[in-house]
């Protein structure tokens, strides 16, 4: 199917000096890599198939985004880059399977990124308390709300 | 004016981009024909094609639409006529335009002119801003006047005396320009209010005088915010007017033993809320900006190609970075008119949308801007060299995607550039002489408002005969027909049986082994640009005696 892609897009003269298999192979890969931080998989619903996801929550609770977020600017502002780095790496297995938003290969970057939730969250302990209760609530919510999905209305 | 040269420059290459074969780039879209004979019918007649006397709100193909790019294009009209480039017009101007507004406006805010010139520069050639300021859209003329206004509200509080004067212009036009800018305007300017406040209280005596300007220039349309087109509007676009259906209901319901779980977890409000964060965040997603755009839709997409560059992912980051780093104050305002302007796509039905988020490309474009002088600082001059090297072949890719690759994928259908319309116009106009009525298939939506375009129909005519035909209320209806012709649903297995007509559709609807030589004519085909067959055009002819058609014709 790709091969007969390029060849269809090649047979456009201009278009040959773009379209090759390194292009083509390389954006794909590209598009699975940056697929784990779409939020709609990563909050919303997870992987596409149903046997893996519940396909009404994602693989970490979206309550958990303003800490992650939290998480990443201390560290980077703390000129630490090693979680970066590492969560940067981990990204690359999931990559390279044909699948689109694989789950089970992204489970080490959820590791990560809940490691960022929580040093984001014990950064708002700290700084603002208000901040931190409310998303916890959110948190539970979303926790409850899986669960009663899970054992209810889930059907794979 | 040599300070200016290079602002000069950029310009012209946003001019060029978006001019280039304006009038054939694509075909015309239903929405353009709706806007171009409607501005038409207003420059003939005064009222809409419904015969309504200058009105804020057109009706058209069962849509509503905003006034301001419509009457903008009734004197491009008056001099070009009614074509393809002169529909186009305003959108690629002003989207030109856009790039030296923004310049000054960064400039402003940062008093960087090399930032100034990067972020006109990545607009002039974003692939989002030029895909709704090449083609038809009213969402290309609104976002001018919205950075508009955005522009006067800084000069504003910097003390320029017309600056709120331009601001009341730009939010007033932006608002009689487009229907997401009804619910963004208000609240960028809430959020500049809030941003500017010490500024504004430093120079009261303009911003009163920019105040009353506005609400002058708003009242008129407050009537038509509360009408009821405006609620249709509302009803079918957004997600207020989701109704889930019966039967998950049902489901749920039966599952959920308890009621508090019912509300808890699954009531509309809390369900549609939560689908409106989700699409929120897509706007947001890799996906959408650099890698697929709105796949799904022809008409806001470009094979192979978010509405980003790819090499705006890493800019953006660094200049995120960049930016929450800096101890400027100004840095909030960005962010914040990054955050807000998805507001209005996030509560519509679609998953993402480009064209309701399109406030999002000036803030986004700064960020990337800031994003890559912040590397130009840091690298050498081999490495300069090659991202000016990737600059260059992305922005050549992107064209080659736009002009080449994208086209095909949207010729037919009705989210689509609705091809091969101009062609049968053109093709049935020795019919509209002889002969009986010529009925034309809706199945790729909206013909009767491409037949009055292309045939430049006389409007007092047409409004006389105007008449909207909708199946159901969230459908948007179609114009039922005019002198010979009849808009609607082709059934061959029925209509085949009719005598001396003629029937123009796609081939589904005029399947080949259905037209029996005797029983119709083939009069001809139309074609889309690569080479499918779009039209079918047949004549039924009394065929011999018996048979199928004797006895349907006997129940017509």
């Amino acid at each position: 199917m790709i091969t007969y892609e390029i060849n269809t897009e090649r047979s456009l003269l201009p278009a040959r000096m773009f379209v090759n298999k390194v292009s083509y192979y390389s954006l794909e890969v590209l598009k699975r890599y940056f697929e784990t931080f779409d939020p709609q998989y990563l909050f919303f619903t997870g992987d596409l198939d149903i046997t893996k996801s519940t396909r009404t929550s994602g693989p970490i609770y979206l309550a958990m985004l303003p800490l992650i977020l939290a998480g990443v600017y201390s560290f980077l502002s703390a000129g630490k880059i090693r979680p970066l780095v590492l969560l940067a790496i981990l990204s690359i297995p999931p990559s390279l399977i044909e699948v689109h938003y694989e789950t089970i290969s992204r489970i080490p970057v959820f590791l990560v990124l809940s490691y960022f939730a929580a040093c984001g969250l014990t950064k708002l302990v700290k700084t603002k308390r208000t901040w931190a209760v409310l998303l916890l609530i959110l948190f539970l919510f979303e926790f409850s709300r899986f669960v009663h999905n899970l054992l209810i209305h889930y059907h794979p | 004016m040599k300070k200016y040269l290079v602002l000069a420059v950029i310009f012209i290459v946003a001019l060029t981009l978006r001019f280039y074969n304006l009038g054939g780039f694509r075909c015309l879209n239903w929405d353009e024909a709706s806007f171009g004979y409607n501005a038409y019918s207003v420059l003939k007649t005064g009222a809409d094609e419904y015969g309504i006397h200058l009105p804020l709100q057109f009706k058209s193909v069962g849509d509503y639409k905003a006034p301001l790019y419509i009457y903008l294009t009734v004197p491009v009209i008056k001099v070009l006529g009614l074509t393809e480039f002169s529909v186009r017009f305003w959108p690629a101007l002003l989207g030109s335009l856009s790039v030296i507004v923004l310049f000054f406006m960064v400039k402003e805010l940062f008093n960087d002119r090399r930032l100034a010139l990067l972020s006109s520069f990545f607009l002039a050639v974003s692939p989002w801003h030029i895909q709704f300021t090449k083609a038809g859209a009213d969402v290309g003329v609104a976002a001018f006047f919205t950075l508009l206004g955005i522009y006067g509200f800084i000069r504003g509080a910097g003390g320029a005396k017309w600056g709120y004067i331009l601001t009341a212009l730009g939010f007033s036009a932006s608002i009689y320009g487009y229907f997401a800018q009804r619910l963004f305007v208000p609240l960028i300017v809430l959020f500049l209010l809030f941003f500017y406040r010490r500024e504004i209280v430093k120079t009261k005596k303009s911003f009163l005088t920019g105040l009353i300007i506005g609400i002058i220039l708003i009242a008129p349309i407050v009537p038509s915010l509360m009408s009821g087109g405006h609620e249709e509007k509302i009803l079918k676009t957004t997600i207020f007017g989701y109704q889930r259906s019966a039967e998950y209901l049902n489901l749920i319901t039966g599952e959920d033993n308890s009621k508090i779980l019912y509300y808890l977890f699954h009531s509309g409000i809390f369900e549609n809320s939560w689908t409106a964060l989700n699409h929120y965040l897509n706007h947001f997603s890799p996906s959408f900006l650099f890698f697929e755009g709105v796949a799904g839709d022809p008409r806001q997409f470009v094979y192979r190609m978010g509405v980003m560059y790819l090499f705006d992912l890493p800019l953006i980051l660094i200049g995120l970075y960049s930016l929450l780093k800096s101890k400027k104050k100004i840095k909030y305002l960005i962010l914040g008119w990054l955050l807000l302007a998805p507001i209005p796509a996030a509560i519509t039905k679609d998953q993402v949308s480009a064209r309701r988020s399109f406030d999002m490309v000036y803030p986004i474009l700064i960020l990337s801007a800031y994003g890559a002088l912040a590397v130009w600082q840091r690298i050498g001059k081999s490495l300069k060299v090659a991202l000016i090297g990737v600059l260059i072949y992305s922005v050549i890719f992107y064209l080659v995607s736009f002009y080449v690759f994208t086209p095909p994928l949207g010729y037919k259908g009705p989210a689509g550039w609705s091809c091969g319309y101009k062609e049968l116009v053109s093709f049935m106009q020795p019919f509209k002489t002889g002969g009986g009525e010529i009925i034309v298939d809706t199945s790729y939506q909206g013909p009767y408002i491409f037949f009055l375009f292309f045939e430049r129909y006389d409007p007092a005519g047409y409004q006389k005969q105007a008449r909207l035909v909708q199946e159901n209320p969230n459908s948007l209806g179609e114009g039922a027909g005019y002198d010979k012709y009849s808009f609607r649903p082709i059934y061959w297995p029925r209509d085949r049986c009719s005598l001396d007509r003629i029937f123009a559709g796609p081939p589904e609807r005029l399947p080949e082994g259905d037209l029996k030589s005797g029983e119709v004519e083939i009069l001809g085909r139309v074609y889309f640009p690569d080479g499918e067959e779009a039209f079918r055009v047949v004549k039924t002819v009394l065929g011999p005696p018996g048979g199928y058609c004797e006895k349907i014709r006997a129940t017509i």
